[in-house]
């Protein structure tokens, strides 16, 4: 197994080159010419996480907003003129940040690059109440397609005040509620713009058919002029080890039970991190692992699923299982504790390790085909780890995790007596 | 901005009665440029040159494209057999779904806890899935796994088990899974469209995955006849990818599944294109207390390899394709009905459609049904040149990136290889799309032809019927979905 693992950390080597601008932008190249392919990924440290009392949701409704034009390039200038060039981008916002990224053939990269500049530069100052009404119309769709309609959803709406007190970065959901977003005004925009939107809170991955020598005087040229600013004070919560209660049940038009069993577990990279994503590969990765064989095989469950969601302040990791016809989600529930507690004491075997790490080796390499996924990947090793250059650690990490290990941290994180349980029943008459 | 205004403030006050002696050169000193003021210009579009197969053949007549893509040590391998839910027998829909699920229960030497443990414990990924007309395999792995996995795969065509308890857990199971899609309105809608586009009795008139009645009359016979029907190597395909050579190739399927299957002869579906319906209602799907309304409306388009396709393409991406399409800008960037709007061309053998869905706000079905009508109608009169280019680079973006992983290069060969193209078809859709003309895709785009669509709505019927009405939808049909 060592030696495999070790052949893939030259396989999987993401050769880049790293500096920091003057106002602080970290700045990444990676060279990858095999296709006419270019890849601007932008990361801001700021998600939902930064969201101010009253306002869940603006970090991820700022982010449609990014899209809404500047003094340089209006209204949708931005979709416009990517995808008038065979261009394309696209967001996403998460607890702790904001990730931006911008996909084009190779002679849209400088067009690119200004895009990114103008809009970290003004893209605040050219803010209205048309622009925010708008997308707060189109976020709230999102949440009614993400949510409100699709089965089962609506108990993963309750999952952060099951799980953190409030005040805690993590007590409400990335979308939101309805009432935050409707109170959403121009002057939260600009002032969150003016906060977090600066330089020194940012990470520029630059990848794909390019060369470097022509493309350093661009980025300087771009983005080396815009200010840098003090940052926000941080959130700096104290670590939640229990739910706030141990359970909650929504109705939902579904036809069937669903238990969804969470617990506080290491955050992103932390310590423990990799034991604990493993034991979810352990427990629920394909038709040979344990739930699967217990629920699915022993005719409790139609699914089950086991996956730690990691995050920078302490990361979650669910247990979902569906029940079949005439089967309570309290037998769920009882045969999901009794593998937890053997699990806890018994260490996976070395078929089972075998399994884990394969798995595990051929979704490393899967990923990294991609190159945007190259580009992600580096900036997250930036944001949580202070360093892109945390590939072969990422790596040892999985590689050094022993059967023993997985087992402690069961024992250590995956307490049954310190779940928070969300349970979806099928609306029942007149339930809506 | 801000050292322009002062600088001017400066020369206005020089202009007191009393004159003063100038200011020093260096307090008039020019603004630095601002880089960001002038937008960069756009070069020349790179050369793209899509790979191009080697083609080979293995001894039992099954077709072999390879793509020798040696980045990674990771290879794909896509085996396809023609056949698929068209074959199921009429009463019984999902038939041809079940077998397929259940060559991975259990085969060779391996029961169906033992066929998972050994496909997970060497990190191979499978995939099986069945379509209208055909049935398909994937594999991916690490290089050194490929003789293993062609082993595994071997066993699930030559030796399944069709082991009664795994037949009816499995069939439990997909009654439970198609019973829950049940509440997924973009499930619904596409189901139940497709009976209501060829008709419940044609071969192509339910799911792949079958129908929760269906599902519920499938026997252990009707998986072992769809297996033995199909899988018959002179009608096979495989399409590899990744670090491996034709020669490799050849290898590891000949020692693997080189020899004749237990098929007779290929299982072929004759093409039928969907019937031609005119002016029928507004179809709806009753869903109490949506939040939103799902709309699923489709066309007459055009088949695979028909020389019209590259300008319906066009049309289509221009339409509801990308994220600045007419149909994303007017109901989600202008109006804020939508979290999105998506147009497809689908094309098979032999028939074609275009596909146009979206979910929008429930108080604003009525609205937004009046817009689309009017988007409808209006590109009928044809695209802009923008609107062409735009069209073209998106599409050679797409092809751009499906070639970035082993798995996406075999799937998109495979295509081309089971319609039976030529290994350079590709880079001849490539050309096409850049070179189709305005009046090509103005004269597709009278596909967009009202009454020989079919509209189908998954909504809150008290709320949004009155504003349907109010569109120009006088009849309106609630269906059942099953």
């Amino acid at each position: 197994m060592l030696l495999l693992l070790a052949g893939l950390a030259s396989a999987a080597d993401i050769p880049y080159e790293r500096y920091e601008l003057a106002n602080g932008l970290q700045v990444v190249l990676v060279q990858d010419h095999s296709l006419p392919q270019v890849v601007v990924d932008t990361w801001y440290q700021v998600g939902s996480g930064n969201e101010a009392p009253g306002r869940s949701g603006f970090a991820h409704l700022f982010e449609h907003l990014m899209f809404m034009g500047t003094f340089r390039l209006p209204g949708s200038g931005i979709d416009q003129l990517m995808e008038a060039n065979g261009g394309w981008n696209n967001a996403w916002t998460m607890e702790d940040a904001t990730n931006y990224y911008d996909v084009g053939p190779p002679e849209l990269l400088a067009t690119l690059l200004w895009i990114e500049a103008d809009r970290m530069q003004q893209l605040g100052h050219a803010m209205t109440s048309e622009k925010v009404d708008l997308q707060r119309e189109v976020v709230k769709n999102e949440r009614r397609q993400s949510y409100e309609d699709e089965p089962y959803a609506v108990g993963q709406l309750e999952v952060p005040a099951l799980m953190y007190p409030k005040g805690h970065p993590y007590d409400h959901t990335v979308i939101g509620s309805h009432e935050d977003l409707t109170a959403a005004s121009v002057d939260d925009v600009k002032a969150f713009f003016a906060s977090w939107y600066v330089p020194n809170n940012a990470s520029l991955v630059v990848a794909g058919d390019f060369d470097p020598a022509a493309v350093k005087p661009v980025i300087e040229a771009y983005f080396g002029g815009i200010a840098k600013h003090e940052l926000p004070t941080r959130p700096n919560p104290a670590v939640v080890a229990a739910p706030q209660k141990a359970r909650v049940t929504v109705e939902d038009d579904v036809d069937y039970p669903q238990i969804n069993v969470y617990f506080h577990t290491p955050g992103s990279f932390q310590s423990g991190d990799a034991e604990v994503q493993l034991l979810g590969s352990l427990l629920a990765g394909g038709e040979s692992s344990r739930l699967y064989k217990q629920l699915v095989i022993g005719g409790l469950a139609q699914d089950v699923s086991a996956d730690q969601m990691p995050t920078k302040y302490g990361s979650l990791f669910v247990i979902s299982a569906t029940a079949n016809e005439d089967v309570t989600v309290a037998q769920l529930e009882t045969a999901i504790n009794a593998e937890l507690r053997q699990v806890a004491v018994t260490p996976a075997s070395a078929g089972e390790m075998d399994r884990l790490h394969n798995q595990f080796e051929y979704g490393f390499l899967e990923g990294l085909e991609s190159l945007q996924n190259r580009a992600v990947q580096l900036n997250q090793y930036w944001a949580y780890t202070g360093s892109p250059d945390y590939l072969a650690k990422d790596l040892a990490r999985v590689r050094d995790a022993t059967a023993a290990g997985l087992r402690d941290a069961a024992a250590k994180w995956l307490k049954p007596e310190q779940a928070g349980v969300v349970i979806v029943n099928p609306r029942t008459e007149g339930g809506k | 901005m801000s050292r322009y205004s002062l600088t001017l403030l400066f020369l206005a006050l020089g202009c007191a009665p009393k004159p003063v002696p100038p200011p020093p050169v260096a307090a008039v000193e020019a603004p630095p440029p601002d880089p960001l003021a002038t937008r960069p210009q756009i070069g020349a579009p790179a050369t793209f040159t899509p790979p191009s197969p080697e083609v080979g053949v293995l001894s039992n007549h099954a077709g072999l494209w390879v793509i020798n893509r040696p980045a990674l040590p990771l290879v794909s391998v896509v085996l396809h057999v023609p056949g698929g839910s068209a074959l199921d027998p009429r009463g019984h829909e999902g038939a041809a779904w079940l077998s397929d699920r259940l060559m991975t229960q259990g085969a060779g030497k391996l029961d169906a806890t033992q066929f998972a443990e050994t496909i997970e414990r060497l990190g191979i990924q499978l995939d099986v899935s069945t379509d209208l007309d055909g049935s398909w395999v994937s594999v991916s792995m690490k290089k050194d796994q490929v003789g293993a996995a062609l082993g595994l795969v071997s066993d699930m065509v030559l030796h399944p088990h069709w082991g009664v308890g795994d037949f009816k857990r499995e069939k439990e199971l997909a009654v439970g899974d198609l019973t829950q899609s049940l509440e997924e309105p973009p499930t619904v809608a596409a189901r139940t469209a497709l009976s209501l586009w060829y008709g419940p009795l044609h071969p192509w008139g339910h799911p792949a995955e079958g129908t929760v009645k269906g599902m519920g009359q499938v026997t252990v016979k009707d998986v072992q006849k769809y297996h033995a029907q199909v899988w018959n190597a002179a009608g096979a395909t495989f399409t590899v990818a990744g670090d491996i050579t034709l020669a490799e190739a050849q290898a590891a399927l000949e020692s693997t599944l080189g020899k004749p299957w237990a098929a007779a002869k290929p299982a072929g579906v004759a093409a039928s294109p969907a019937a031609s319906w005119t002016d029928r209602p507004l179809y709806l799907v009753d869903s109490p207390g949506a939040a939103q309304t799902m709309f699923y409306v489709q066309f007459p388009g055009r088949a695979e390899g028909d020389a019209h396709l590259p300008a319906l393409r066009t049309g289509t991406i221009a339409l509801g394709g990308t994220f600045t399409s007419r149909l994303n800008a007017l109901l989600r960037e202008k109006r804020g009905y939508t979290y999105g709007v998506r147009a497809r061309t689908v094309e098979r053998h032999g028939d074609g459609s275009v596909v146009v869905s979206s979910r929008i706000r429930t108080d604003v079905t009525g609205p937004a049904m009046k817009d689309l009508l009017g988007e409808l109608t209006s590109i009928q009169a044809g695209l802009t040149a923008e609107e062409l280019t735009k069209a073209s680079g998106a599409y050679k973006q797409d092809q751009v990136e499906a070639m970035e992983s082993v798995s996406g290069v075999a799937a998109t060969f495979a295509d081309y290889q089971v319609a039976g193209f030529g290994p350079g078809q590709l880079n001849l859709d490539l050309l096409s799309m850049r070179s189709v003309t305005a009046d090509a895709v103005k004269a597709e785009m009278s596909a967009y032809d009202m009454h020989h669509a079919v509209f189908l709505l998954v909504g809150d019927r008290a709320k949004i019927e009155p504003g349907l009405k109010e569109a120009g939808f006088s009849k309106i049909e609630v269906v059942v979905p099953g």
